[in-house]
């Protein structure tokens, strides 16, 4: 009897509070609200700084609607007005060298679209920047559905402060490099590459609630043993930004709105307005930000040796490869390979004649072989062996 | 009583020859049963006669109350128990009985088997269509006229007690009554079989816990809440979620009252079960349409929870387990039949279980609660009841983070009963309710901290209960309650945190209201219930209070000045009057139309912009900025009894407008936010709706049908755009679920198996999609717009259970039940939520349900 309402409870707590089921929803959106998106973004860094300007898509459509042929400027508080050119469909980019974000000053932004609309932005402050403390590392293990095999990896970490307490509101992004190699390999097809990814999460942060500002291990990414990030070498470059007040709510609102949990304790989500204004007609949404930003960055390499003594079961990347190597004579014209390529879609990468004898490599797939095809075989200039 | 000298000679006569020929010729009567001669003057005890003297009137009445016991306990066993018809019961004293005119009865219904008075049961002339409630010292007063009458007195779960009774003058009748002997008796849902059609209210129904507790419930617990939400015009966001709708009202316009007082967070583990031991609850009444004038302060409706009051006769208990909770109730006599006493407590096991599962974000989660209720009872004297409440609930909860959550209530009721006469009762309360929760952030050592949530809420009640004369019953009375709240603090926890505190400044509030109701029988086939209830609400200092520049939507970049208000300096007053109107006209003995309007004021608000109630919403109170909400409902109904009242049928109309509801600004901050009155919006909104049901009370098979058409609209218009929610135009509220279909019925295979099987089908509520993409710095964002255009699909579930009660041996010294069920039976994925999320660069739509199988529950509990 015991053993029975044992089994019972389980069963019924499972139920209740854990096998929630969660399926994939695919809605039949009618709606569509067609409005003006500004993506802008300046800092102080000597680079060329973009604005990006789009139409909202219909909930269903994958493309992109750039709008072109706008007037893109970017005025600062003591009147300098400077002009992005188009370079790209819907994308403006200011020109090179002509002028660069400064801590103090404040910026807007101003279009003027085909159709004669006309929008700005308010002016945004460009505050300083602290540099980063530190990105460190440490081993974590992340719950899984079954406790015995949690997600192993490691969680990178960033420290940073500000001794004046100024700068307050803080976003990242980064943007990550790993080494790896395929599993098989032929002198023609490069077998070492480099790949990159970048954040596509909102990494936000406030110390205004905090007596000082400083921010202690903010968990900006975690590496999952399950891809190949980790196998031989890896580097993440962190890029930090000074936020104003009103962007930190704008991105914090974002947030909330776009990584909703589902629960009946989430916001009701609503339409998340920046700081751009339609002039012709105020009431009318625009979407997007006028960012600007200071911006400090920091690197740091990972090693595959100083994760030895850590119980990662790293992923090559590779485990679907499989190869064949047929040894055939060359009398013989009936290859037992030409039926894996026929019929499985094999590759032979490579072929050699080694006295009567032929010699067929064949894999499931090139990307096995060739590592150009999931990443760079140039070694990055930032790259330190 | 005289001397009387006899003067006889005992030669072997009969006793009975002796006393005949003794008092022959004289007025004094005699009455020889077994061993006892009972004496008389001027009365005739006829066998099957009961004499009931006035209680007032007449000075001798504990003679006379010795008399009618001995009679009743010789002469017929059943006697004034049971429904014996041939029992004729006078009323008063005869010698008046030639004035003509009305008498009025009172007195207290009681338990037979434990001496507790029956609340709520009906005191009904049959003959006159005309009856009376109990109070919840289960007594009553009503007038007749001088003569002959039938007088039946009903309640739910007991046998109905009938009698003939012949009314000379005003006199008292006190009467036991006693359950059902079949414990799984038939009936169902009780909104009062005389009262369906003969009371003056509307929208008005009654559940006994015993009804509830054969309710399948989702774990095993009977739970008053949820059984709240298969009556017609109550519903609610979803599975699991805290609080319910009543007729298009917010979840914080229901008057959750226990034992008098307001509880403010209904639910443990955020919604799952309500926060009430059902073993301790007697029954709950709902008020939805009439509301009698001496409840105010909310909007949508009263909720009235009554606890049981102990055993006066004899020590009690009962002890249940079921798969989450286990409960224990003792009760007893302090002092027999004079003063009582009840303690139930329930706790989870939760924890326990949560630590052995495999899943490690669960088990690594926390989850507990507690509740107890106990109650001393003490009748002081005829004219004096006492009695003394309290009531603790505790939650706890962590999940897989260093987060804890706690909340809890406390509250504590006394009240006194004082009849200064038949015709005036007073009902004297003063209550005390405490809710708080604290959010302990354990996360980071520099973010260590603590917060907390504070309402306090104390009330004098004094209500009257005036009997002027057969036709007018008044009801007057004085509510006075003071609120004081943290509307938070946020606190640094350990020596590292560098958390800055934050105090909020305290709120305080009086809400006093006056209120004068009668309930008037202008004839048979018409009555009158006109309710006046005028309330006054001043906030007090000590407190800040920032002025804005006009002209602008409300922004704190535009602070004009700041007034500082000294301790107990009124800020802002607020006042109205409130009508309730009910009129009832009869048709005939089973038909009814009754119509009806009420207006009310509610000045505490709760603050929430999820769908459902969370564990951090806060309550606040009305200030310069936000106004009370008002609301104005007016319903017709029409009620139609069949085979005697065995089957009752109802439809009610309604249409409520509602003034003042409190939306929010997207994002809004509604934690720690010193300037909240930047991101509130006023909205109004409108409800209407068509509530049809059919119910079986008694017999084997019995239960209720009812169809509801509801709608909810709200609507934030305003100058400026950032207050306006869908372009000012009407939207459905979260909870506008049109269409709702409830069958529960009950099945009686014998004294000891019963089944129950309940459906529910409803229009999913309305949910807000996105309604375009976008993309920024490498995100996919989502664009919303108009809330509620969407909705989740329909809701469908069937559940069922079996309820066996152990042999029904009376000499037994415990008596056992068990109960299975089957919550979800067709194990339908029922859509809880619909989201959308935004992860590396795709858009995904998910579907949450939370029940998608069928969950199996046994439960077992030992009464002794």
């Amino acid at each position: 009897m015991i053993k029975y309402f044992k089994i019972l409870l389980y069963t019924t707590l499972i139920l209740i509070i854990v096998a929630n089921c969660i399926d994939p929803f695919y809605p039949d959106i009618e709606e569509y609200e067609n409005v003006l998106v500004v993506d802008g973004f300046i800092t102080n860094e000597n680079s060329v700084y973009k604005v990006k300007l789009s139409r909202t898509q219909h909930f269903d459509d994958a493309e992109n609607k750039p709008v072109p042929g706008a007037v893109v400027q970017v005025i600062d508080d003591s009147g300098n007005v400077y002009l992005f050119r188009e370079t790209k469909t819907g994308t403006y980019e200011s020109n090179p060298g002509e002028f660069t974000g400064q801590v103090g000053r404040k910026y807007k932004l101003n279009i003027e679209t085909t159709d004669g609309n006309k929008y700005e932005s308010g002016f945004e402050g460009m505050k300083n920047i602290p540099e980063i403390d530190s990105i460190y590392w440490e081993y974590k293990e992340k719950p899984a559905s079954d406790v015995n095999n949690p997600y192993r990896g490691i969680q990178i970490l960033i420290d940073t402060h500000d001794p004046e307490n100024k700068t307050r509101y803080y976003r990242w992004s980064w943007s990550e490099t790993w080494e790896f190699v395929t599993p098989y390999h032929k002198d023609t097809l490069p077998r070492h590459c480099w790949k990159k990814d970048s954040s596509r999460v909102i990494e936000i942060s406030s110390t205004d609630h905090l007596t000082e500002d400083i921010i202690r291990n903010y968990p900006l990414y975690f590496i999952s043993e399950g891809t190949n990030r980790l196998s031989i070498r890896y580097s993440i470059l962190v890029r930090q930004y000074s936020l104003t007040s009103d962007c930190f709510n704008y991105w914090s609102r974002i947030r909330e709105t776009n990584e909703n949990t589902g629960t009946l304790f989430d916001p009701i989500p609503t339409q998340v307005i920046g700081n751009i204004t339609d002039l012709n007609n105020p009431d009318k949404p625009v979407l997007g930000y006028f960012q600007a930003s200071a911006v400090a960055s920091k690197r740091i390499f990972i090693d595959r040796s100083e994760l030895i003594a850590l119980p990662l079961s790293v992923s090559s990347g590779f485990e679907y490869c499989e190869s064949l190597i047929v040894k055939d004579s060359l009398d013989n014209p009936r290859p037992e390979y030409l039926g894996y390529v026929e019929n499985y879609g094999w590759v032979i990468y490579f072929q050699e004649v080694s006295g009567p004898i032929l010699v067929t490599y064949l894999t499931n797939s090139i990307s096995c072989v060739d590592c150009s095809l999931t990443g760079t075989p140039v070694k990055p200039d930032f790259w330190i062996e | 009583m005289d001397n009387i000298k006899i003067n006889q000679t005992p030669d072997n006569n009969l006793l009975s020859e002796i006393l005949s020929n003794t008092f022959n010729n004289t007025d004094i009567r005699f009455y020889l049963i077994n061993d006892n001669i009972i004496l008389t003057k001027n009365y005739i005890i006829n066998t099957n006669i009961i004499e009931v003297y006035d209680t007032v009137q007449l000075s001798d009445i504990q003679e006379d109350k010795s008399i009618e016991h001995k009679i009743s306990k010789s002469v017929s066993p059943e006697s004034i128990l049971s429904e014996s018809l041939q029992d004729i019961i006078k009323i008063g004293n005869p010698v008046l009985k030639e004035e003509k005119g009305l008498a009025t009865i009172t007195g207290f219904i009681k338990e037979e088997l434990t001496g507790e008075p029956v609340i709520g049961c009906v005191v009904y002339i049959d003959d006159l269509q005309k009856g009376v409630i109990t109070d919840v010292s289960g007594y009553y007063i009503i007038s007749v006229p001088k003569g002959e009458h039938q007088i039946t007195i009903h309640s739910m779960g007991k046998e109905d007690v009938t009698k003939e009774i012949i009314v000379y003058s005003d006199g008292s009748l006190n009467i036991r009554m006693e359950e059902k002997l079949i414990q799984l008796s038939g009936v169902v849902i009780k909104a009062d079989r005389y009262h369906n059609v003969g009371g003056v209210q509307l929208g008005m129904d009654k559940l006994e816990i015993k009804t509830i507790k054969q309710i399948p419930a989702s774990l095993g617990e009977a739970d008053i809440m949820k059984s709240a939400i298969l009556l017609p015009g109550v519903q609610t966001v979803g599975e699991g979620a805290s609080g319910f709708n009543v007729r298009g009202g917010n979840t914080d316009q229901n008057l959750i009252l226990l034992n008098g007082a307001p509880v403010f967070n209904t639910s443990h583990l955020f919604g799952f079960f309500s926060a009430f031991n059902p073993d301790v609850i007697k029954d709950f009444k709902l008020y939805k349409s009439w509301i009698p004038a001496k409840y105010g302060g909310r909007l949508s409706s009263v909720f009235n929870i009554d606890t049981k009051s102990g055993n006066r006769k004899k020590l009690a208990g009962n002890l249940g387990i079921s798969p989450v909770t286990g409960k224990l109730t003792v009760e007893g006599p302090i002092v027999k039949n004079k003063s009582s006493f009840i303690i139930g407590g329930r706790t989870t096991y939760s924890d326990w279980i949560l630590r052995r599962l495999k899943k490690a974000d669960i088990r690594n989660s926390r989850a507990s609660f507690y509740d107890i209720v106990g109650k001393i009872a003490y009748d002081i004297n005829d004219r004096n009841m006492f009695d003394i409440s309290a009531y603790l609930s505790s939650d706890y909860f962590k999940f897989n983070t260093n987060t804890e959550y706690n909340y809890k209530n406390r509250n504590l009721c006394t009240h006194l009963k004082h009849i200064f006469t038949n015709k005036l009762i007073l009902d004297l309360s003063g209550i005390y309710s405490h809710y708080s929760y604290s959010i302990y952030e354990n996360e980071s050592e520099l973010e260590k901290s603590n917060l907390t949530y504070d309402i306090k809420y104390g009330e004098i009640k004094a209500d009257f209960n005036y009997f002027l004369n057969s036709s007018n019953k008044i009801n007057f009375g004085l509510n006075s309650g003071l609120y004081r709240l943290n509307p938070g603090s946020y606190l640094p926890e350990g020596k590292e945190s560098l958390i800055i505190p934050v105090r909020m400044e305290n709120e305080k509030a009086n809400e006093t209201a006056l209120y004068i109701s009668d309930e008037y029988d202008l004839s048979q086939k018409i009555s009158l219930y006109a309710g006046f209830r005028y309330s006054v609400f001043a906030l007090l200092g000590p407190r800040t209070v920032y002025n804005y520049a006009g002209g602008i939507p409300r922004n704190t970049s535009y602070i004009e000045d700041t007034a500082f208000y000294s301790k107990n300096r009124i800020i802002k007053t607020y006042s109205g009057p409130e009508l309730r109107l009910s009129l009832r006209y009869r048709l005939n003995t089973n038909n009814s139309v009754k119509l009806g309007y009420n207006s009310m004021r509610q000045y505490l608000h709760m603050l929430s912009n999820t769908t459902s109630i969370s564990p951090t919403d806060t309550w606040k109170l009305s200030d310069k900025y936000i106004s009370p909400q008002t609301g104005n409902q007016i319903s017709l109904g029409y009620y139609k009894n069949f085979l005697s009242g065995n089957i009752e049928t109802s439809a009610e109309v309604y249409y409520k407008k509602i003034r003042n509801l409190i939306e929010y600004k997207g994002g809004a901050e509604l934690l720690l936010n010193e300037t909240i009155e930047t991101d509130l919006i006023k909205a109004s909104g409108k409800a209407y709706g068509v509530e049809l049901m059919v119910k079986r009370n008694t017999g084997r098979f019995n239960g209720w049908l009812s169809y509801t058409y509801s709608r909810i609209l709200v609507k934030a218009d305003s100058q400026f755009e950032e207050s306006k929610i869908n372009s000012g135009k009407y939207f459905p509220a979260n909870f506008d679920k049109p269409h709702d279909l409830t069958c529960v019925a009950n099945y009686k295979f014998s004294r000891r198996l019963n089944m129950s099987g309940n459906f529910t089908y409803s229009t999913g509520r309305p949910i807000t999609f996105p309604v375009a993409i976008y993309n920024i710095n490498n995100f996919r964002l989502l664009h919303y717009t108009d809330r509620n255009e969407y909705r989740i699909p329909d809701y469908l579930r069937l559940d069922f259970s079996v309820n066996v009660e152990g042999n029904l041996k009376s000499k037994k010294i415990a008596h056992s039940s068990w109960s299975f069920s089957v919550y979800n039976v067709t194990g339908r994925k029922n859509v809880y939520s619909i989201y959308f999320i935004s992860k590396a660069g795709r858009v995904n739509g998910y579907k949450l349900s939370i029940f998608g199988q069928p969950v199996y529950t046994i439960s077992y509990s030992i009464k002794f």
